[in-house]
């Protein structure tokens, strides 16, 4: 077994997070992704993208119990039924 | 032209990690678009938060005893995955030996461990949803003061790949 296969390829990378190839390379250019071109092809650190999968899992899991209003997250709210905030990426101004 | 304010380490209080704006929050910090640091008093400020909204929100619900322990339970879990998987990410600082000297602008003594905690990290920017009691959009102590929402969209003006990033991250749809 050669060192490299304890990496993974872009392509394995990309299929265990659901994003596209650019996307995991552009990650690990970040830093985000540990890995880089060696040898003449890219390999990805399993364990990094391990963790990346299960942050994403564990915060997927919170959002669908919900998130306190911020109202609630402030302690002023009164005594309504409960509204529980939908997670959402604010979008750039520009 | 003055130089943009830095928004490379950044505090994220209990009230930003518990609010809707969590995913996109700690997706950036994931994808190394800039540094969260948080202090014991943090994590078990959010633990405690979370707990007691499960808490009131089973009561609103009229569950009764087996219910509301049953969602409790599985919110230890959750909470306790969250924290176990933030932490390769997150950065802790010891906060207890911040000085409070400057700190009469906060009434409230419970929210000191937070400016204390921002101190520690020498961090640019304060995020957090608590308007009642730290004034947004404000410096404190050498610390912007910033709601998630407005952090997040000077985040992605600031690096324009940012914002599809942690869409792509959020929207994963990991293999088994």
């Amino acid at each position: 077994m050669s060192s490299s296969a304890r990496f993974l390829s872009p392509s394995e990378a990309a299929e265990r997070l659901g994003v596209s190839i650019p996307t995991v390379k552009r990650w690990i250019e970040r830093g985000a992704l540990a890995g880089g071109p060696m040898g003449g092809r890219w390999l990805v650190a399993p364990e990094s993208v391990e963790r990346m999968v299960r942050l994403r899992e564990s915060l997927v899991e919170l959002d669908r119990e919900g998130s306190p209003a911020i109202a609630e997250i402030q302690g002023t709210e009164q005594r309504s039924p409960a509204r529980v905030e939908s997670p959402g990426v604010p979008t750039r101004q520009h | 032209m003055s130089r943009p304010a830095n928004i490379e380490q950044v505090v994220l209080d209990s009230s930003a990690l518990l609010g809707a704006q969590r995913g996109p929050l700690v997706a950036a910090a994931a994808l190394s678009y800039y540094t969260i640091f948080w202090s014991s008093w943090i994590v078990a400020e959010f633990a405690r938060k979370r707990t007691e909204w499960i808490a009131e929100r089973a009561s609103r619900d009229g569950c009764d005893r087996s219910e509301t322990r049953r969602r409790l339970r599985d919110s230890r879990r959750r909470v306790n995955a969250f924290i176990r998987h933030c932490a390769p990410i997150l950065r802790s600082v010891d906060y207890a030996d911040v000085a409070t000297d400057n700190f009469d602008w906060l009434r409230d003594s419970d929210d000191w461990p937070i400016m204390q905690t921002a101190l520690a990290a020498n961090a640019d920017v304060l995020v957090t949803e608590n308007s009642a009691d730290f004034p947004l959009g404000e410096v404190r102590n050498g610390i912007r003061i910033l709601g998630s929402t407005v952090f997040l969209r000077e985040l992605f003006d600031r690096h324009p790949d940012a914002e599809s990033d942690v869409r792509a991250f959020l929207a994963s749809r990991p293999s088994m």
